[in-house]
């Protein structure tokens, strides 16, 4: 069972991306701020990070570049949950090195079909 | 003129010729002739031209008009110049070329010709003052130097030819009297250097006291002073005084007076003339007895020749009217022929005078009216006609009497100055009108036969028998029509037309000229009303020794108006003064930095005004310079600008408001703006939850709900997925107004575009039973956002589905042509009214069929379809048909090339 870690400051939606994500089979590591998600991301070992943009203390985009910039997870897929769904948000995200993005409001369906995706492009 | 006067003809005529030879240029004619007949009436025409008439050319005319002798004088005056060289034929062959000695020599011969018993002496004496060539006649004088004499007052350094100085020639003893003569030459300087002579002939007062011996009571001489008679041998027995012994009291009353007058001598009444006579007590006067009945039957029998001239040049025509039978030998050897002469050359003598009297006239006279006045005095004395007139013409060009006349004897033609009253001639009528249409003088010889003379029998009634009228044109009008009458009937004289003539051309010239003075004048008034009525002060200000200009000299009155000062005032004031103390100093630096650049200066500040309160003003100043562009003086004015000041200041004030407003705009919007951007992200995320949540539920197993929750739940659903459109919309707007709707642009193809928005629109469709088809070409490339044309088509076709009722259609068109591409929307809908389409565009704008039939919208929709259209610089419009259907019409340029450029 590939372990995903979802990092969202508002718990309603935490609980609900997670919800899905375990319905479809997944095994989900929450975090209610960036700082959580880099300390679970040491820990945990999660396969695939799903990141809220805007999250207290540490921001989606730092939260990526932070596991770009660290060896050990460099590779790891990141897909961020963006609320403003423009470009310059989307090209910062990309740029900072998120594997892809799903804009807000999203559809849970939608989400759980990326995160499919990520793992089955890389099987 | 009659044999009467030839005698004093020929003296005229001889002195003409005196003069003549004076003329030769750069030399001094003197002649004496030694004849004590012209010496006296010389003696007498000097006294006319020093008497006390200011008018010397009054004087002249007197003389010429009475005395009928005589002549001459200043021999550089052109005017008389040509007098003296066109005496006749004879005389210029006589005077002119060879030697300056033979011409005198010629001239000589010349008088003896003609006055055989007279003594000739004549000499020239040029500028150096020496005498150059002499010619006599007869026995030279017995000569005595008389130079250091001191009994005669003109005696001056003797021989000494300069300006001021009396020349006097030898003194000689007349041969009719026996006396001493003195001729005397004054040399008058002139404006251009020329030297010429005036020539004086001076009578000693032995011919007087000679005279007086024998002419029983004729001739008197007075001493002004006392009034004692000092010569008169009948006097003693008249008077009973004795000579020499303080007078009557009656001569001592003369002495005060000038001129002549009536004076009663015991039961007589005598008339006399005074004359001032020169000589040691320079305070005698003669005094001629004019009228004598007893001398008239007894006198002048045995009186020598000589008296009898004393009698002419001294007493005038009326002691001459005896005299002149006396005298008629004399007159035998002049000819008619010399007697005409002498009138044409009198009569351009007096033209020259009278042109020059007018000229004078001209300069001296108040009006026109003033100088005809003079005018006609002028040409009545020198024609000697009595009677003279003037008509002035009105505006129609009919003469009208001005009532400006000369009369010689005031008591004098009154009927006919009364039959001329207020006479008004029409051009061409009476004497004047001919004169006025002919534009040239008329003659009337004699007007007892003239029908035209409209006053002819007030004429006949005064004995006015010739006329003549002499019209004057200025500037091609005619100014005046002068009229003059004499009594005696006077054939048409051309010398005398001639002057008339010239007489009005000189006056037109005057007049002319005085004219175009009245008119610069005039001007001037008008230009100096104008600038003083500019509504600003004008000024100049002088320059000062340490080269600055705040020395003002002008200002124009107006200053007054601007700050309360009068123009002397203001130039008494120092002008540092009147600034304003915040303006002084700069204001005086700028006039101190242009004082030294002489660059116009041109600055706004303020004044103060003499009540104390501030006067904003323009200045502008500039330097005139002179030819070589050195400044003479600053020119300039100061223009009141307070109110122009007052409204900027207002509308600073405005603008300021304005400003202030606009930043509070400004900060609305951006408030606005990040509302909408905070709510729109507020509401997105609850929304997310609400709609995950739901859909998290309804995905659950079936069993879980009954039909009735789940039916509840999809209602929530359906609002929540409302509610989501709604903040799209609201953030889309947001980013319209905020100018940051960016389109990523890209090649695409609207076909497809249009094609994915019909599929998605077919499950409604088919829900409400439409049938919805797309058509057009198959491809149709431009370049856009997708993303965003996308939101437009679906936005008009689910519009579209929305008013159209069950059964009707909805078809798509997207066609490629012309470089655009058209997307048409065509229902068979309600349709929209004419009215409701102008407003169809604007953001929450619901159709009164929406509200109604509470069809679900946001009134975003179109107004959003609007903003993507015009971001991609294309069109939308629409056709509706109430109850038939609308077709939204979009177009898009292609832009292919362009982007395919830009790749």
């Amino acid at each position: 069972m590939s372990k995903v870690l979802v990092a969202e400051d508002d718990a309603d939606i935490r609980l609900l991306v997670s919800l899905r994500l375990q319905n479809a089979g997944y095994e989900v590591v929450q975090a209610e701020d960036g700082q959580q998600a880099l300390e679970l991301v040491a820990s945990e070992h999660p396969e695939l990070c799903v990141l809220d943009v805007s999250m207290p203390k540490v921001d989606g985009f730092e939260v990526t570049r932070r596991i770009r910039a660290n060896k050990e997870t460099e590779r790891l897929p990141v897909i961020l949950l963006t609320a403003r769904a423009q470009t310059r948000d989307i090209s910062e995200g990309l740029a900072a090195g998120a594997t892809d993005y799903v804009p807000k409001p999203f559809k849970a369906e939608d989400l759980v079909a990326r995160v499919n995706a990520e793992f089955e492009g890389r099987q | 003129m009659t044999r009467k006067s030839l005698s004093t003809l020929r003296i005229a005529r001889l002195m003409a010729l005196i003069a003549a030879i004076g003329l030769v240029p750069l030399a001094v004619g003197i002649v004496v002739i030694r004849r004590s007949s012209a010496e006296n009436a010389r003696v007498a025409l000097d006294q006319a031209l020093t008497s006390e008439s200011r008018d010397r050319g009054a004087a002249l005319d007197h003389y010429f008009e009475r005395a009928r002798s005589v002549i001459l004088l200043t021999a550089h005056n052109p005017a008389f110049a040509e007098f003296y060289a066109l005496p006749g034929a004879r005389e210029e062959r006589i005077l002119s070329g060879g030697p300056v000695v033979k011409r005198v020599e010629r001239a000589l011969a010349y008088l003896e010709q003609l006055y055989p018993e007279s003594i000739g002496e004549a000499c020239f004496i040029d500028r150096s003052g020496s005498e150059n060539a002499r010619a006599v006649r007869g026995e030279p004088a017995p000569v005595e130097d008389l130079a250091n004499e001191p009994r005669n007052p003109f005696f001056g350094p003797t021989f000494a030819l300069r300006p001021g100085a009396v020349y006097q020639a030898k003194p000689y003893v007349s041969q009719d009297t026996g006396e001493w003569v003195v001729s005397n030459s004054t040399i008058v300087p002139t404006a251009d250097g020329i030297k010429h002579a005036t020539v004086h002939f001076e009578v000693t007062v032995e011919s007087f006291r000679r005279a007086a011996a024998t002419s029983r009571r004729r001739v008197y001489v007075v001493d002004a002073k006392s009034g004692a008679v000092v010569l008169d041998s009948n006097l003693p027995q008249r008077v009973k005084a004795p000579l020499g012994r303080p007078g009557d009291r009656r001569f001592s009353a003369l002495a005060g007076r000038t001129g002549h007058g009536v004076l009663s001598l015991d039961d007589q009444r005598i008339a006399y003339r005074r004359l001032p006579v020169r000589q040691g007590n320079a305070n005698d006067w003669i005094v001629v007895v004019e009228s004598d009945p007893v001398a008239a039957t007894t006198g002048f029998g045995g009186t020598p020749l000589a008296i009898l001239a004393v009698g002419l040049g001294l007493i005038g025509f009326g002691v001459a009217r005896r005299w002149v039978r006396l005298s008629n030998d004399l007159d035998d050897r002049a000819t008619a022929l010399e007697l005409e002469e002498f009138e044409r050359l009198r009569v351009k003598a007096a033209l020259a005078e009278l042109v020059q009297q007018v000229g004078r006239a001209a300069e001296t006279s108040r009006s026109e009216r003033q100088l005809l006045e003079r005018t006609i005095g002028y040409l009545c004395l020198y024609a000697g006609w009595p009677l003279g007139h003037v008509f002035l013409p009105d505006e129609n060009g009919t003469l009208v009497d001005s009532d400006i006349w000369h009369v010689e004897e005031p008591a004098r033609f009154r009927h006919f100055r009364k039959a001329s009253k207020g006479l008004r001639l029409p051009l061409g009528e009476g004497l004047p009108g001919r004169a006025a249409k002919d534009r040239a003088p008329v003659w009337v010889a004699n007007l007892a036969t003239d029908r035209f003379f409209v006053r002819r029998d007030a004429a006949r009634q005064e004995g006015i028998a010739t006329a003549l009228a002499i019209p004057i044109v200025a500037d091609g009008e005619l100014v005046a029509v002068l009229e003059l009458f004499t009594t005696s009937p006077v054939a048409r004289d051309k010398a005398l037309l001639d002057l008339a003539g010239a007489l009005a051309l000189q006056l037109s010239h005057v007049i002319e000229r005085k004219r175009a003075a009245d008119a610069a004048h005039e001007a001037d008034a008008r230009y100096r009303r104008l600038v003083e009525q500019l509504p600003l002060a004008l000024y100049v200000d002088g320059p000062s020794a340490d080269g600055t200009f705040w020395n003002g000299t002008y200002v124009s009155p107006q200053i007054e108006v601007l700050l309360g000062h009068t123009s002397e005032q203001w130039l008494s004031m120092p002008y540092s003064d009147a600034i304003h103390p915040e303006d002084r100093n700069w204001v005086i630096a700028a006039h101190e930095d242009v004082y030294a650049t002489h660059e116009d200066f041109d600055h706004e500040y303020r004044l103060l005004h003499r009540d104390g309160t501030t006067v904003w003003v323009r200045d502008q100043m500039i330097f005139v310079r002179d030819e070589h562009g050195k400044p003479l003086f600053a020119q300039g004015y100061l223009l009141d600008i307070t109110r122009r000041k007052e409204y900027e200041a207002q509308l600073d004030e405005l603008l300021a408001g304005e400003r202030e407003q606009n930043e509070q705009l400004r900060e609305l919007d951006r408030l606005k703006d990040e509302f909408v951007a905070l709510v729109s992200h507020e509401l997105r995320t609850p929304l997310t939850s609400i709609r995950g949540y739901l859909e998290l539920v309804l995905d659950g197993a079936p069993e879980e709900l009954t039909d009735e929750q789940r039916q509840f739940l999809s209602v929530v659903e359906r609002n929540a997925d409302r509610l989501q459109r709604l903040v799209g919309d609201l953030l889309f707007v947001a980013q319209v107004d905020a100018g940051r709707l960016a389109l990523e642009l890209d090649h695409l193809d609207a076909a497809e575009v249009g094609a994915e928005a019909v599929e998605a629109a077919r499950p409604a469709a088919d829900q409400k039973g439409l049938e919805l088809r797309l058509v057009g070409d198959p491809q149709a490339e431009l370049v856009g956002d997708r993303a965003r044309l996308a939101q437009l088509v679906d936005n008009l076709v689910s519009n579209a589905i929305k008013f159209t009722p069950a059964g009707g259609h909805v078809e798509v068109a997207v066609r490629n042509g012309g470089g655009n591409v058209t997307i048409e929307v065509t229902d068979s809908g309600m349709g929209i009214s004419a009215e409701e389409q102008q407003r169809l565009f604007q953001r929450f704008y619901r159709t009164a069929a929406a509200t109604s039939q509470a069809i679900p919208g946001t009134g975003l929709g179109l107004s959003i379809s609007k903003a993507i259209v015009d971001a991609h610089e294309g069109t939308i419009e629409l056709e509706s048909a109430e109850g038939h259907g609308t077709t939204f019409r979009i177009t898009i340029p292609a832009h292919i090339n362009q982007i395919a450029e830009a790749a």
